[in-house]
C-alpha cells in the first residue's frame, strides 16, 4: 500500500489533492478496468476525441507495430493496442496537459521514447511489449507532480541546469531530496499500475537497481537515451541522465544492431512532423497535440 | 556513415545499413552495391532516409547540429557505448 501522502521537499502531497482526470477520459478507464470490456463503447468514446483518437491511430501506425496496411479505424486501433496502452494514452493525454499546465515537449517525448521501446522489444523478442510501451508512455510522470505542486521550485531547478550543466534528475534530487522517479512511482502505487509499469518508473533512469523486470527497464532507459540525444525531450533540460551500463548486459547484441535500430528509428521520426521539429529546430517548447 | 534520401544517392554508393520500407518492411540488404533500379524502387516505396558508406560532407548547419549533441551528451558518462552512439546520432540526423 502506498502511504497516504509524498513529501517533496517542504511540500506534502496528499492522494485527494492528486490530479483530475476528465470526466470523459475517467469513463473510459472505468470501462476498461473490466476485462470484458466493450470496444465498441470504448472506440465511440475515443471517437469523439479527436485528440485522443490521433494518438491512438499514431501509436498503432508507428513502425514499432510494425503493420503492413494503415490503420484507419479507431475501432482497430483500441484492439491492437489494448486496454494497457488505452490507459496509458488517456493516463498520458490528460496529465500532460490539464488545463494552464501544460508540460510542452512531454507528450512527444513520451511518445518518442515508446516507439522505440516498442522498436527495440520486437528486436529483443520480449513478449510484455504492450505493458513495455505503456510503461515507456508513462516513465516521466513523476514530472506532471512537480509541475503541478512545486511551480516555484521548478523555476529554480531549471536555473541550476542551465547555470551548473547538471541534468534535471540530479538537480531533483539535490533540492528535493527525491527525483522523478520516485515521484511517479508513488503515483504507480496510488493508481495500482502492473508491475512491470511501476518498475519501469521507478528504474528507469538506473535498471541496475531493479529486481524484476531488467530487460524492459533496460529497453526504456536506452529508449529515453535515444530520445534525448535526438532532441525530442522537454522542460529545458537536454542533458542525458548518466548511462547505466547494466542494460547493454540485458541487450546482448545492441552493440551490432545500433545502426539498425537508429535507422529505424528515423522512420519513426520522419513518420511525424511534430517529431521532426525537434530534429531540425533543436526547439523544445511544443505545445502538446 | 551518412544519410540520404533516395533523390540524393548516386548509382554506385554501398548500402551501409538495411532499408526498410515505412512499414518496417525489409527492402535491401546492407551491404550491396545501389543502382538506378534500387533507388527508383525506394522512391517508389515511400523510404525517406538511406544510410550509405562513406562520410557526410563537412558544412556549418552540421557543426552547429553537432556541438548541441556533444552537450546533450556531456553529461552521459564516458561509456564506450555512449561514445559509439553519440558518434552516430551525429551521422544520423
Ligand atoms: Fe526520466
Ligand atoms: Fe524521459
Amino acid at each position: 500500500m502506498p502511504s497516504e501522502y509524498l513529501m517533496i521537499g517542504e511540500k506534502r502531497v496528499e492522494i485527494k489533492d492528486l490530479p483530475t482526470i476528465p470526466s470523459v477520459h475517467n469513463q473510459i478507464l472505468k470501462i476498461i478496468e473490466d476485462i470484458n470490456y466493450s470496444v465498441e463503447e470504448v472506440s465511440w468514446l475515443i471517437e469523439k476525441d479527436h485528440v485522443l483518437s490521433s494518438k491512438v491511430l499514431k501509436l498503432v501506425n508507428s513502425p514499432s507495430y510494425g503493420l503492413n496496411n494503415k490503420v484507419a479505424s479507431v475501432r482497430r486501433g483500441v484492439i491492437l493496442l489494448g486496454a494497457n496502452l488505452i490507459r496509458g494514452i488517456i493516463l498520458s493525454t490528460s496529465l500532460f496537459s490539464s488545463k494552464g499546465d501544460e508540460l510542452p515537449g512531454m507528450w512527444d517525448h513520451s511518445y518518442c521514447t515508446s516507439a522505440i521501446a516498442g522498436l527495440l522489444a520486437r528486436r529483443f523478442n520480449l513478449i510484455t511489449i504492450e505493458e513495455l510501451m505503456t510503461g515507456a508512455l508513462l516513465h516521466d510522470i513523476g514530472k506532471v507532480l512537480l509541475k503541478q505542486y512545486l511551480k516555484d521550485e521548478i523555476v529554480y531547478l531549471s536555473d541550476i541546469v542551465k547555470t551548473k550543466s547538471m541534468n534535471m534528475l540530479e538537480a531533483e534530487k539535490r533540492l528535493l531530496g527525491k527525483g522523478h522517479d520516485e515521484i511517479g512511482f508513488w503515483l504507480a502505487e496510488v493508481w495500482n499500475f502492473p508491475p512491470i509499469i511501476k518498475d519501469i518508473i521507478r528504474y528507469h533512469h538506473v535498471p541496475s537497481e531493479t529486481k524484476d523486470n531488467i530487460k524492459a527497464v533496460s529497453i526504456v532507459h536506452l529508449a529515453d537515451i535515444i530520445s534525448k540525444a535526438l532532441g525530442i525531450t522537454y522542460d529545458a533540460d537536454p542533458y542525458i541522465v548518466p548511462f547505466d551500463k547494466v542494460c547493454l548486459e540485458a541487450m546482448e547484441t545492441i552493440e551490432n544492431d545500433l545502426a539498425d535500430i537508429l535507422s529505424d528509428t528515423m522512420n519513426i521520426v520522419e513518420a511525424d512532423p511534430a517529431l521532426q521539429n525537434y530534429i531540425h529546430g533543436g526547439c523544445n517548447g511544443q505545445k502538446n497535440s | 556513415m551518412r544519410k540520404l534520401t533516395p533523390e540524393n544517392i548516386t548509382p554506385g554508393m554501398m548500402l551501409a545499413v538495411t532499408v526498410k520500407d515505412p512499414q518496417g518492411n525489409i527492402l535491401f540488404l546492407k551491404g550491396i552495391e545501389l543502382t538506378e533500379r534500387h533507388i527508383s524502387i525506394m522512391q517508389g516505396r515511400k523510404v525517406k532516409n538511406v544510410i550509405v558508406e562513406g562520410s557526410a560532407d563537412d558544412n556549418p548547419d552540421k557543426e552547429k547540429q553537432n556541438q548541441l549533441i556533444d552537450l546533450r551528451f556531456s553529461t552521459a558518462g564516458s561509456h564506450p557505448f555512449m561514445v559509439k552512439l553519440r558518434d552516430m546520432i551525429k551521422e544520423f540526423v
